[in-house]
């Protein structure tokens, strides 16, 4: 089935709105009548909690007929999204008051904020990802940038015997050998025009004889760079979760105890 | 740490037969049959000798009075060829569809699947693999239904009584060579014995005896004139039965290309990538563009690309399949008053198709004669040439065409497309995969890219699944009622035919293992296995990789709504 996707934002971002805006109506109308707002929208919250991190859960079984992972994806944001007007409501719009409260606070809304940047970056990544071309799976990333540096070091050592191969040697040594040991985490915007100037100074160098090792070389550097990019992008679309994750798990753990504390003491 | 090995026999092709309990009396007794008796034994290789594929690639089966033989619409791989007694022919729409009662080989178990799931089974080989040397065997696996109809038609849809097949006759033929869907639903009438010949037997026999070739490929052609293809046209459908009779007579059936195409494809693909804009090499031209249009082709099986001369390279605008028309701006031109019109485009064979040749000034005259039919023609003309125009206006969506076509994805009927706009590459699709097939993903996430779709090596379910042609065993095949390609473990033999037949490196071959243990050979060889994606379909809820994706990227798409996807990116669209 091909999914549009603006109706549905739509829908969902008005159903959203209307979950909003009859709780805080609710909550209006209970505290003109003077009663309390702290209990339903607790439980209501800690339900949203326990849903957004099921959800994480569901993604280990995603072969059971439970619903399919981007219908709970979009659960988990706008639930994620409606949570963040209800903690307000719970708190009746004040501030926190003791340590607790505020580390539960502080922990939701870095949930909230990591969440949000995930979403964000996770909806624009991928067009750049796309741009750079070369698609590459992340975990093979490594292995395919020791292939290039091996083939790098191949054609240099290829041309060692004569005499202008000095110079590739030479550029080998100071420049690509750094340059291809490892992937690196970074875009490096500038190491392109880096890279095209410095082949060309060595093309000119090493004279015509050597020019196709030299264009052979500015190749593989020009494709590790794309696989620098990958490493980047991709990197940061996994690693947002490592932060996500432990402080969503912290937040509800925290939440947990903060319930069982309220049930505790309540008189 | 060293994984333990375990020694056994390669498997070969007739290590598991079609049907263990041939014995040789029943060897004796098809050879005797006139058909078989025919037969030179003589020209047959002495690797594949006539007695051992009756042997192996054939069963006596016997049926009873209103037993199933074969069912519409199910996929077949084997043809029948009827030994003694009688057997009735339906066609679509004479058994009511609740009545044909379409069974499913694989129930689907929500139980099994969440214990498989939390506990994946360790890898285990079939039973007889083990215990090739010792001879032990099963059943390759057979067609027998046990479905019994109480109430059959006494009048077919075409108004006379079903046909009635005897002795000698083959049936089953077209779905087994076409790897197609049966066309017609087959009953026995009384008792009645039938020689069940898988395709492969049929395949080496048709190569090894000249006579039993012309005998089948002459009754292939016939049937495929008198089936249902005009019933099913929009454009002849309104003529009724009297005016399509009318073009049956006169109908011819050609065949183009190659049936076995996946080799020279494959070999030519390098070829044709660098020169993008030449004519397309490998593809027999059925007619050109500026030829004198004589006829109106209906595609009986196969594919077809229709393309433009643009400079001096070639737009395809669009291809052809089973059921389409070819000639319809002709046939628009002529009815119009141009006596002389000529096809416009171009139509070449991809890789192999059979097209039924209609001669146009009498399907104009039959068309003349019908509102229906010439209100649709208009209206279908109009569309082409929208939809060719926009081949040109559209270059996103004319791009996929083109690479659609020249790479074969087209054929596919479930193609996986990853949007690399909405992919964050969290590899959640090649998780679920693997958590639906014991831990064995089915697919990696790598292939071409076009138009920012990536389609990863992940099998399409092919209209045309050339996989299955050299397959030696069988074990490569369609399910009966989904028609997804599958591979069975348990006659797989590891031969790695269906791989290399593959012309979209689609199937890979992985090693056998037993409980942890290595399989190999005597030689030291590892014993392979194919392992391809199965569409997950023992699986509740459908494909794994469709439902682990979050961000709705991956896709599994047949072409046309592959185009409908790429359409909806383009700025111009
Ligand atoms: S294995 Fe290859 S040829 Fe066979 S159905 Fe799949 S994609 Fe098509
Ligand atoms: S449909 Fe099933 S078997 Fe095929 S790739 Fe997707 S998850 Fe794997
Ligand atoms: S699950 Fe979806 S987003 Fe993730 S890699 Fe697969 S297709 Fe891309």
């Amino acid at each position: 089935m091909i999914v549009a996707f603006w109706p549905r934002r739509l829908l969902a971002l008005s159903l959203a709105a209307v979950a909003v805006a009859g709780a805080v109506a609710f909550a209006r109308m209970r505290a003109a009548q003077l009663e309390d707002n702290a209990f339903w929208s607790g439980w209501t919250l800690l339900a949203i909690f326990v849903v957004l991190a099921v959800y994480n859960l569901r993604k280990r079984v995603s072969n059971l007929p439970l619903g399919t992972s981007a219908t709970w994806l979009q659960w988990h944001i706008y639930l994620g999204l409606i949570a963040i007007a209800l903690i307000h409501v719970h708190i009746g719009w004040h501030l926190p008051s003791g340590s607790f409260s505020w580390l539960l606070y502080g922990l939701f809304w870095a949930v909230s904020l990591t969440g949000v940047l995930g979403l964000i970056l996770t909806r624009t990544l991928p067009h750049l990802l796309t741009a750079v071309g070369n698609e590459v799976i992340f975990e093979r990333i490594g292995e395919r940038v020791v292939d290039l540096h091996d083939e790098a070091a191949g054609i240099v050592q290829g041309v060692l015997g004569r005499p202008e191969g000095q110079v590739l040697a030479g550029f080998f040594i100071d420049r690509l050998d750094p340059f291809l040991r490892r992937p690196r985490w970074a875009w490096q915007e500038s190491r392109e025009r880096w890279l095209t100037s410095q082949c060309a100074n060595v093309a000119r160098l090493a004279g015509p004889d050597l020019a196709d090792a030299v264009a052979d070389l500015e190749e593989i550097a020009h494709e590790k760079l794309l696989l620098d990019r990958h490493y980047f992008l991709q990197g940061i679309l996994k690693g947002w979760l490592f932060v996500h994750i432990p402080l969503a798990t912290m937040a509800l753990t925290a939440a947990v105890y903060h319930t069982g504390m309220v049930l505790w003491f309540r008189p | 740490m060293a994984q333990d090995v375990r020694e056994i026999s390669r498997p070969q092709r007739w290590a598991v037969p079609f049907d263990a309990e041939m014995t040789d009396a029943d060897v004796a007794r098809v050879i005797g049959l006139p058909l078989f008796a025919r037969m030179d034994a003589k020209k047959f290789p002495a690797r594949m000798p006539l007695d051992g594929i009756v042997r192996n690639d054939c069963a006596l089966r016997s049926y009873s009075d209103r037993q199933l033989v074969v069912r519409q619409g199910d996929y077949g791989s084997s043809a029948f060829l009827i030994v003694s007694g009688e057997v009735k022919v339906y066609l679509e729409g004479d058994i009511p569809e609740e009545e044909l009662g379409h069974d499913h080989e694989h129930p689907k178990n929500l139980l099994t699947q969440v214990w498989r799931n939390l506990f994946p089974p360790p890898e285990r080989a079939p039973k007889h693999l083990l215990a090739v040397s010792s001879g032990d065997a099963t059943v390759a696996g057979s067609s027998t239904v046990n479905v019994f109809f109480q109430d059959l038609p006494a009048v077919g849809k075409r108004g006379g009584p079903p046909p009635v097949m005897g002795p000698g006759t083959v049936f089953g033929e077209m779905s087994a060579l076409g790897r197609t869907p049966r066309s017609a639903t087959v009953v026995a009438t009384g008792s009645c014995e039938l020689l069940e010949i898988r395709w492969q037997g049929l395949r080496d026999l048709r190569s090894s005896d000249k006579g039993f070739k012309e005998y089948v490929d002459g009754i292939y052609r016939e049937r495929s004139l008198t089936s249902d293809h005009f019933q099913t046209s929009p454009l002849f459908a309104p003529l009724g039965e009297t005016g399509i009779e009318v073009l049956r007579h006169a109908a011819i059936f050609e065949s183009h290309g190659s049936f076995e195409w996946s080799g020279q494809y494959k070999k030519g693909r390098q070829e044709r990538r660098q020169k993008r804009t030449a004519a397309p090499s490998n593809e027999p031209e059925i007619c050109g563009q500026t030829q004198a249009a004589e006829s109106v082709y209906l595609v009986r099986a196969g594919f077809a690309r229709v393309s433009h001369r643009v400079g001096v390279g070639e737009v395809t605008s669009r291809y052809i399949s089973r059921g389409d028309l070819f000639g319809i701006e002709a046939l628009h031109a002529y009815i119009k008053g141009n006596r002389a019109p000529v096809y416009g485009s171009t139509l070449r064979a991809l890789g192999y198709i059979d097209v039924i040749k209609l001669p146009l000034a009498l399907v104009a005259r039959a068309v003349e004669g019908s509102s229906a039919a010439a209100a649709w023609l208009g209206q279908g003309n109009t569309e082409l040439l929208r939809e060719q125009d926009r081949a040109h206006l559209a270059p996103l969506k004319g791009e996929m065409m083109e690479f659609g076509t020249e790479s074969r994805v087209y054929n596919g009927t479930s193609i996986m497309a990853i949007d690399l706009e909405r992919c964050t590459r969290c590899d959640d699709c090649v998780r679920g995969c693997s958590t639906a097939h014991n831990g064995q993903p089915r697919f990696v996430r790598h292939g071409e890219v076009n138009q920012g779709f990536l389609f990863p090596n992940a099998c399409m379910h092919c209209q045309d699944p050339v996989c299955m042609i050299g397959c030696p065993t069988g074990a490569i095949s369609r399910t009966k009622d989904g028609g997804q390609v599958v591979v069975n473990d348990q006659t797989c033999i590891g031969c790695s035919t269906c791989a290399n037949s593959c012309p979209y490196d689609n199937i890979r071959m992985v090693e056998r293992s037993h409980y942890g243990e290595k399989l190999v050979d005597q030689k030291g060889n590892a014993v392979l296995r194919a392992s391809k994606c199965d569409l997950c379909y023992d699986q509740v809820g459908g494909p794994a990789c469709v439902r682990a994706c979050p961000h709705d990227a991956l896709h599994r798409v047949d072409f046309p709504d592959l185009l409908t996807l790429t359409e909806r990116r383009d700025p111009q669209s």
